[in-house]
């Protein structure tokens, strides 16, 4: 070239001047990072800058072992002088450079950023279902055993926390399907009615969730044998602990057996399932009622550990209004035990039921079926505000009751013979709404009307009956009228003297009160072993904080939910048969395939996630698109070890650049083009069918959990210890590719999380894994069994 | 002008060029073989510039004419060369035939019509630049417009203007041909030379700009093969005669006689719409024009005096693009307009970064809500806020012009968006429901 071409070779700015050295040699630059000035070798990027001075930066396609990629625009910062924010994972520090890496635009651009990607996003971290039921049920658990017919394992998952499922099968409001994501698809899970039919498959002869402990030689005695109770018994005797269970009843099931009527719940099932507490070797004695029988310091003396309170909540509340001691006003509850007795109670022919709860429903349906020919149901409020599940007032309606809505009662009516003759009644509006969020009623003046009847059944509510508790000292009583406990560990203000249910909480639901007998079963179990109470206290509730959830739009083929075949209305006159017919195996079946499975193995590890959280994406603005809106793949776990989702896969392409530039197979690329554009093996062909070496470096580098390790097996080699590197030459050459060709040979034992699992001991020491009798699959053959491999992690299905 | 119109003018003379016609232009070929190209004059000013100029001559030259890029953002080339040579070379020139937009294929007429304007165009720069390999990058289905190219490049190596010992051994140049295939996105320069490198074509993050690390991380000189095909004409005329230079546009929709064109700058829309195009199509009158391809802004009449001109356009929140001028007509209703842009861009996407792959997916779903009658007051404000996003944080000019668009109409036609929402009606009845239903925004269950 001609010399007149130099000029330009070392230009003005090129000009090598003195730079300051770093200590081991590299020039460095200096940059303002968030006000803060930081020192930064040349030629690091800003994120690496940052980072390295302890500023965090979200990231979700950066790995410092790889060339940035830039896609997924989380890490974006403001530079000073650029005119829009500019990703700092591939942005080299320059000398001056002043760069702000939060403000109110980043945030808000990254906020949206990740509302894109959970938009197809097609999994989900945790199941909502599990966080909103009391008592915690692994749901998607048992729905996939349900799905494979496995109702013993279903049922084994269950009683791990629930030792009652087809009592709750039956009663349970179910407020895990109000939140079942499968809802956003069409309609929920029928989660009770599933967990209900196992229940029913394992009635005789109940599976334990775990071995029975030997016996700790401590004894508890509970008060009370309600859900509560008994759920608390149930779990003491699994400890090892001797219980007695003090009824003052005639027999177990509190409100289970004397509230809720025969029709939705039969009691000799009921029977058959609670006296599975018995079966453990816990002890019942009927007839017997704190405060008339015994104290608590009597139980102490008798040499009792510790007595569990679980007393229900029995006292109704008054209407407080003329006439309600007139004769032929009952309250629900009294009217309910008397027909739980099996007495012949006489009501109607015109019924007035007032309330909107359970007691109400079932006090309506009741008197229908003793042969009352009108009754009214009226509630001050509307429906949406009703305590009882919108199937039984729906049910209620069919079955004949009138149902009357934001009307309150005034005066209940005398008549000529000194009875009953009616019940005045005045409008409602609806108000301001009260601390719970329920609106409040308020009257409208000279809206009043008369209902005519015969009988007036009050069902506005209970509260416990602590009249049996008056006297203990040391056991407080909330003005709310409920026994006051610690809210983490149960217990009362006296040592020793642990509480639950109903009687804490005011008249609930039967599975919240299981929740309190099993947590404070947990609890007793540490005070029995001497723990420090306010520590138990922390653990119980750190464990049942409700973790935080991100919006992912789900997107699944609908599929409706199984009907419950239930009892025709006309055949429900005057009985108490079930109304519910219950599943057939093959529809319990089907219904629990249709779960999302609403559990990913990566779920707060995964990076997404995490910052999805730290973000508050919380709800997501792009539900309920059309088919063409969304992605739905289906997993590949045709690899001996490496699983893949591409439902969670983000495009980050760590896992391309892994396998291409620091392994070297090139296994992975972006297949597709636009919205369709998807991180993919050629031809979404299994990684069998590539060059991969399985040494798992994807999955490793993978920040959702769309690339997972499954469990590993490992075979035993004879191979001198002391001299392996752990090469890998032998699988490379070996001319009949057998080790390549075995899916359990492996060489390396890390993953993203833990450290080298696998010693070389512990390769030469590893048990010699069991050959299938059949012939050896082939790792290229179609008919090949994947039942070889070790199991898949949850969420994951062959 | 009349000289460009002769011996300079890039197309055929005879009218305009049709934009569907594969190889066979109504016209003739008027410089398609290199005797003919001589014959004109040409290779005269990569001669005299080859043997005679230094690069300080060339970017002299550069600078005083002011020239500009064509391939749509109007990057200044001296400035661009200047960053080149601020880099030690290796420095490797890339001439973008691409066409990325379908509805305006200059570079393919240039390249079956004129292929030695390009060659000669490289040849200045490559002189000046310090470049011995160069790639013309042009769409694979092109392919008369590739036949042509090869033949061009054997021709002018042949008689000593292209190869190791060009010009009696006074440049060293290789010209590369690269067919490539990656969609609209793949027209983006960094796309280019990713696939180039070999790799899928998809943009690179900007900064480092290729003018720091290009090809295999040297630098880089990227040009729109428009541009360069203009250098012979500067070089040989000066900047004067030269004056603002001209543009290739592609006259489409509601005109009268759609095809390519040659426009000096500095002439309004409104004029070129009439001269070139014949005024709109019969019994039309133009509601609006898009100007700039895909990704480009929709102009209102009110709007049309306009000089066809880089900062012009920007004054206008417009830029030349592609070189596509589409008339909309009457019956165009906007909305429905943007959605079909969004859709066609939603499936052109690279997919390698998230707001571009994912936004215009979801940007096209809220505009076909509208379009159905389903819109929502808040849609206006979700747009805004999703075009937004894509606008500062796309990764590269795709994702980063993808809402123009939208943008646009909504700022210029805000009318048809409300009566679509409020009176759920088309204005130009044309709309016909795409959705059954929008999308809702839910809380984490
Ligand atoms: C009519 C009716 C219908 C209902 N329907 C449903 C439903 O469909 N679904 C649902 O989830 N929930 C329903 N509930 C609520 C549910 O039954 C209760 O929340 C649940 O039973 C409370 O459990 P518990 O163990 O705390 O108390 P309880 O079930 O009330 O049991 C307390 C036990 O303690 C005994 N006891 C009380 N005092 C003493 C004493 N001093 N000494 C000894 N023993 C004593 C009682 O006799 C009773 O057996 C209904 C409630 C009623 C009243
Ligand atoms: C999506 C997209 C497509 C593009 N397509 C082309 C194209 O087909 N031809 C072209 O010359 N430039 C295209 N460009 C512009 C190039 O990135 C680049 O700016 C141009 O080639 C530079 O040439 P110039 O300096 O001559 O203008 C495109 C840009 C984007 C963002
Ligand atoms: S789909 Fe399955 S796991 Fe998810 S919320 Fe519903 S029942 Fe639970
Ligand atoms: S599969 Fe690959 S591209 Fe997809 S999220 Fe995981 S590492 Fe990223
Ligand atoms: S903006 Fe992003 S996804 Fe779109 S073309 Fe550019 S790099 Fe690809
Ligand atoms: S864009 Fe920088 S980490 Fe993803």
């Amino acid at each position: 070239m001609s010399p007149e071409f130099t000029e330009f070779h070392v230009p003005p700015s090129r000009v090598i001047e003195p730079h300051p050295q770093h200590a081991d040699g590299h020039a460095l630059v200096k940059l303002t990072i968030d006000d803060r000035e930081v020192e930064a070798v040349a030629s690091v990027t800003v994120l690496q800058a940052a980072q390295a001075a302890g500023i965090e930066i979200p990231t979700l396609c950066s790995d410092e072992k790889m060339e940035a990629m830039g896609g997924c625009r989380l890490c974006v910062v403001e530079v000073a002088g650029e005119t829009r924010p500019l990703p700092s994972c591939s942005l080299v520090a320059a000398e001056g450079m002043v760069v702000r890496t939060n403000s109110e635009a980043l945030r808000q651009l990254r906020h949206d950023t990740l509302e894109l990607i959970l938009s197809d996003h097609n999994a989900y971290c945790q199941p909502p279902c599990q966080i909103n039921c009391p008592t915690h049920i692994d749901i998607p658990g048992f729905l996939e055993q349900n799905a494979q017919g496995n109702w013993r394992e279903a049922a084994t998952i269950l009683m791990q926390v629930l030792p009652f499922p087809a009592t709750l099968g039956l009663v349970c409001p179910r407020p895990c399907e109000d939140v079942c994501r499968r809802k956003l698809v069409e309609e929920p899970i029928s989660i009770c009615q599933s967990h209900g039919y196992h229940g029913e498959q394992i009635l005789e002869d109940p599976p334990l969730p775990w071995p029975q402990e030997a016996p700790t030689g401590k004894r508890v005695a509970v008060v009370g044998a309600g859900p509560a109770g008994l759920s608390c018994a149930y779990y003491l005797s699994l400890k090892g602990h001797k219980v007695k269970v003090l009824e003052a009843l005639p027999k177990q099931g509190g409100m289970l057996r004397y509230g809720i009527p025969e029709y939705r719940l039969p009691k000799d099932n009921l029977d058959l399932e609670l006296n599975r507490v018995w079966a453990l070797g816990a002890e019942l004695e009927c007839g017997k009622s704190l405060g008339c029988d015994f104290s608590l310091d009597d139980l102490f003396a008798e040499g009792c550990d510790a007595v569990f309170l679980g007393i229900g909540a029995h006292k109704s509340n008054k209407l407080e209004i003329p006439g309600e001691e007139l004769p032929g006003v009952l309250t629900a509850v009294e009217f309910l035990r008397r027909v739980g007795f099996g007495e012949h109670v006489e009501v109607g022919p015109r019924v007035v039921v007032i309330g909107g709860g359970f007691t109400a429903f079932d006090a309506t349906r009741t008197s229908l079926r003793l042969g009352a020919t009108k009754v009214d149901t009226v509630y001050r409020r509307s429906r949406k505000e009703m305590g009882a599940h919108w199937t039984e007032v729906d049910d209620a309606e069919h079955e004949g009751a009138q149902l009357h809505i934001l009307a309150g009662p005034v005066r209940i009516l005398e008549g000529v013979d000194g009875r009953v003759a009616g019940v005045e009644f005045i409008r409602m509006e609806l108000g301001e709404p009260d601390a719970r969020g329920r609106r409040r009623p308020v009257p409208v003046k000279g809206s009043e009307f008369t209902i005519e009847c015969d009988t007036v059944i009050a069902a506005i509510g209970q509260t416990p009956d602590l009249s049996c508790v008056g006297n203990e000292k040391d056991v407080r009583v909330s003005n709310r009228s409920t026994i006051v406990v610690d809210p983490g560990n149960y217990m009362t203000d006296r040592p020793g003297v642990f509480a639950g249910g109903d009687a804490t909480i005011g008249a609930s639901t039967v599975i919240q009160s299981v929740a309190c007998g099993k947590l404070a079963a947990r609890s007793i179990d540490a005070y029995l072993n001497g723990e420090d109470m306010a520590q138990v206290s922390q653990r119980i509730l750190v464990e049942e904080a409700k973790p935080d959830l991100i919006s992912i739009v789900p997107y699944k083929p609908v599929t409706s939910r199984m009907p419950m075949a239930m009892l025709p209305y006309e055949e429900r006159q005057h009985n108490f048969a079930c109304i519910e017919c219950g599943y057939s195996a093959e529809q319990a079946k089907e219904e629990a395939a249709r779960c999302l499975q609403c559990v990913c193995p990566d779920a707060s590890r995964c990076y997404l996630q995490k910052l999805s959280l730290e973000y508050g994406v919380t709800t997501n603005r792009f539900h309920d698109g059309e088919a063409r809106d969304f992605h739905d793949y289906k997993a590949d776990t045709s690899h001996s070890f490496i699983l893949r989702d591409l439902n969670k896969c983000i495009n980050c392409t760590q896992c391309v650049r892994m396998c291409r530039d620091v392994i070297g197979p090139d296994c992975y690329g972006l297949m597709g083009r636009g919205f369709d554009t998807i991180v993919t093996t050629p031809f979404h062909a299994s990684l069998n069918e590539s060059n991969c070496v399985s040494c798992g470096a994807c999955a490793e580098t993978c920040p959702t959990g769309a690339l997972m390790l499954r469990e590993r097996q490992v075979e035993r080699y004879d191979l001198d210890i002391s001299r392996c590197i752990f090469c890998g030459d032998c699988v490379e050459v070996c001319p009949h590719g057998a080790l390549a060709e075995s899916p359990y040979f492996e060489f390396a034992g890390y993953d993203r999380f833990a450290p080298m699992q696998l010693s070389k001991e512990d390769l030469a020491r590893a048990p010699l894994y069991e050959k299938p009798r059949e012939k050896p699959p082939e790792m290229r053959d179609e008919t090949h069994t994947p039942v070889m491999y070790p199991k898949l992690p949850r969420g994951w299905k062959e | 002008m009349s000289e460009k119109n002769g011996r300079w003018s890039l197309l055929p003379a005879a009218g305009n060029v049709p934009a569907s016609l594969d190889g066979q232009w109504r016209g003739g070929s008027q410089t398609d073989h290199i005797d003919k190209y001589l014959a004109r004059g040409g290779y005269a000013a990569a001669k005299r510039v080859v043997s005679e100029q230094s690069q300080a001559d060339v970017l002299g030259l550069l600078e005083k004419s002011g020239l500009r890029g064509l391939g749509g953002g109007g990057f200044p080339v001296a400035r661009k060369w200047r960053a080149a040579l601020a880099n030690e070379g290796p420095r490797y020139l890339v001439a973008n035939a691409y066409d990325a937009d379908p509805a305006a294929p200059l570079c393919r007429a240039l390249l079956e019509t004129n292929p030695h304007a390009l060659l000669e165009g490289i040849v200045i720069a490559a002189h000046a630049l310090g470049v011995q390999e160069a790639w013309v990058y042009a769409k694979a289905e092109n392919s008369a417009a590739l036949r042509r190219l090869r033949a061009a490049v054997a021709e002018a190596e042949e008689q000593g203007y292209l190869g190791l010992s060009a010009f009696g051994g006074k440049l060293a140049l290789q010209v590369h041909i690269f067919a490539s295939w990656g969609g609209f996105a793949g027209g983006e320069e960094t796309a280019a030379l990713e696939a180039i490198e070999g790799q899928r074509a998809m943009p690179r993050q900007k900064p480092p700009f290729p003018t720091e690390s290009g090809l295999w991380g040297r630098p880089t000189v990227v040009h729109s093969a428009e541009t360069l095909a203009n250098l012979p004409h500067l070089a040989a005329d000066g900047a004067e005669a030269f004056g603002k230079g001209s543009k290739l546009l592609a006259l489409g929709g509601d005109v009268a006689k759609p095809g390519l064109v040659e426009v000096p700058f500095g002439t309004p829309l409104r004029q070129i719409l009439t001269q070139w195009g014949g005024g709109p199509a019969a019994g039309q009158s133009p509601r609006a024009v898009q100007i700039g391809g895909p990704t480009g802004a929709v102009l209102p009449e009110s709007l049309l005096d306009t000089p066809l001109g880089h900062d012009a356009l920007r004054e206008v929140g417009a830029f030349v693009g592609s070189g596509s001028l589409r008339v909309l007509g009457e019956k165009v209703c906007m909305v429905d307009f943007a959605r079909g842009r969004m859709d066609y861009l939603a499936h052109e996407s690279c997919g390698k970064c998230v707001p571009c792959r994912l936004g215009t997916n979801r940007l096209t779903g809220v505009l076909e809500t509208i379009m159905s009658g389903l819109g929502r007051k808040d849609d206006l404000a979700l747009l805004d806020e999703f075009g937004n996003l894509l606008s500062q944080s796309s990764l590269c000019g795709f994702g980063l012009t993808a809402p123009t668009v939208l943008r646009t109409t909504m700022t210029h036609f805000a009318e048809d968006y409300r009566v679509h929402i409020e009176e759920g009606r088309c204005p130009t009845a044309t709309c016909r429901a795409l959705r059954t239903r929008g999308f809702e925004r839910k809380a984490a269950v």
